[in-house]
C-alpha cells in the first residue's frame, strides 16, 4: 500500500529490520554517529528500541561545515523519542589537508568525527560503534567510509543491505519524522574540489540557502560555491516556477544578498554529486531515492545521515 | 567546449544567448530566460552543452530589477 508517496515497508525490508534488531543486541550497547538525518535517526531509534536507553548514546558532532538547523532538528529527533544524546565539536577547518579540499576530503572530516567518537566509546565501555551509511552508500564517491573503516565503525544498514527506501518506509511506520526528510550532505560538498573550504564559503553557502528557504523554495536544494558565481540547484518539479519572470529578481536578491556577486540557475536542477562529476570522479549520478513531496529542511549527512 | 559553437547552436534552436565556460558548466545569459521554464527547452538547451562538450549548462540571472544582462 502506498501513502503519500512512500510504500509500505514490503516483507523483505520488515525482515530486514527485524536482523537489525538481533544485529544490534549483539553488540550489547553502541554509540551512534548522529546528524537526525533520515538514516541516522531511523538507525538510533531503532537501537533505542532493542536495547534500551541505558545502551544507546548518539553523538552529535557539530561543525562549522553544517548550518545550525542541522543540530536543530537532531536534538528535536532525540528529544521527541528520548534518545540519550551527547554534542561535540569536531575541527576539520583547521586541518589543511581538509580545507585545500581535495577529491577525499571527507576522509579527512570523518578521521577527525570518529578520531573523536572511539575514544568517548572506550571510555564509557561501549563496544560497537555505529554509523547510518546504507546500502546504497556503497557504490558512491564516500572516501570517509575509508576513515571509519580505520576507526572500526560498523555500518549495520549497509551490511544488512538495508536502503534508502526502505529506511524511508520503515521510518515512516515508526512515525520517525525524517522519513519524508531530504537528503543533505554538509556544505563542503556545495563546493568544488580544489577550491579551499572556508568559513566564509561555507557561511555564503548556509546563507543563500537559508534565504531561498525562506523565500518558499522547495524539496531539494543546492546552491554550488563557484567562487563569486552561485550554481543553484533547484529541485526538477521547481525549476519552472522559479523561472518565471515574477520570481527572478527574488531569487537573485536572496543569494546576492549571501555575497555572490553572479547568480545562476542551473538548468538540470538538482541531482546528488554533481560536483563529483564536474571534477570527472563520478559518472553522471545515478537516480537517486528522494522523497516525493520533501518538505523540511536539509538535515543530515556526515554521520551516515 | 566552444562557447561561440554551443551560442550558434542556442540561436538555432531559437534562443539568442551569449555562453561563457566556467569550469565545465555553459553559462548562459538570454534575454528570454522564461523561455527556460519549459522543460523541453531546457533538455534541448542540456543536449547541445553536451554535444559541445559541457557538462551542464546554467542561466546566468543578471540583477534583481533586471532579469538578465544583455552583452
Amino acid at each position: 500500500m502506498e501513502h503519500d508517496g512512500v510504500e509500505a515497508p514490503s516483507r523483505e525490508a520488515s525482515g530486514k529490520e527485524a536482523a537489525l534488531v538481533r544485529w544490534l543486541r549483539e553488540q550489547g550497547s553502541v554509540l551512534v554517529g548522529f546528524s537526525g538525518g533520515v538514516d541516522s535517526a531511523y538507525l538510533a531509534c531503532v537501537a533505542l528500541e532493542a536495547l534500551g536507553a541505558d545502551h544507546v548514546l548518539a553523538v552529535i558532532g557539530r561543525s562549522a561545515s553544517y548550518p545550525a538547523e542541522q543540530w536543530a532538528a537532531a536534538r528535536e529527533v532525540a528529544r521527541t523519542f528520548g534518545l540519550p544524546v551527547l554534542e561535540l565539536d569536531t575541527e576539520e577547518l583547521l586541518d589543511p589537508r581538509y580545507a585545500a579540499n581535495p577529491t577525499n576530503r571527507c576522509y579527512f572530516c570523518k578521521s577527525e568525527l570518529w578520531g573523536r567518537l572511539r575514544p568517548l566509546a572506550e571510555a564509557r565501555g561501549i563496544p560497537a560503534v555505529i554509523d547510518g551509511t546504507n546500502a546504497d552508500d556503497l557504490g558512491d564517491h564516500r572516501p570517509g567510509m575509508l576513515a571509519a573503516n580505520e576507526h572500526g565503525v560498523r555500518s549495520p544498514l549497509a551490511e544488512l543491505g538495508i536502503t534508502k527506501v526502505e529506511i524511508r518506509a520503515l521510518s515512516r511506520e515508526r512515525g520517525i519524522p525524517t522519513w519524508s526528510q531530504p537528503s543533505s550532505p554538509c556544505l563542503s560538498s556545495r563546493i568544488p574540489y580544489g577550491l579551499a573550504v572556508t568559513p566564509t564559503r561555507l557561511g555564503e553557502i548556509g546563507a543563500a540557502e537559508r534565504a531561498l528557504r525562506a523565500l518558499g523554495v522547495r524539496g531539494d536544494l543546492r546552491v554550488r560555491h563557484h567562487g563569486d558565481l552561485a550554481r543553484i540547484e533547484l529541485a526538477p518539479a521547481e525549476i519552472a516556477r522559479w523561472l518565471a519572470p515574477a520570481a527572478l529578481p527574488s531569487l537573485v536578491g536572496a543569494v546576492r544578498t549571501a555575497g555572490f556577486a553572479r547568480v545562476t540557475v542551473d538548468l538540470r536542477g538538482f541531482r546528488s554529486g554533481s560536483l563529483n562529476v564536474l571534477a570527472g570522479v563520478d559518472a553522471e549520478p545515478r537516480a537517486r531515492d528522494e522523497p516525493p513531496m520533501p518538505v523540511s529542511a536539509e538535515s543530515h549527512g556526515r554521520l551516515g545521515s | 567546449m566552444s562557447e561561440e559553437a554551443l551560442a550558434r547552436a542556442l540561436g538555432g534552436l531559437g534562443l539568442v544567448a551569449t555562453v561563457e565556460a566556467h569550469g565545465g558548466i555553459a553559462v548562459l545569459r538570454t534575454p528570454d530566460a522564461s523561455s527556460l521554464a519549459d522543460g523541453t527547452v531546457r533538455e534541448a538547451v542540456l543536449a547541445l552543452a553536451r554535444a559541445h562538450g559541457f557538462r551542464g549548462a546554467a542561466l546566468e540571472i543578471a540583477d534583481a530589477g533586471a532579469p538578465v544582462r544583455r552583452d
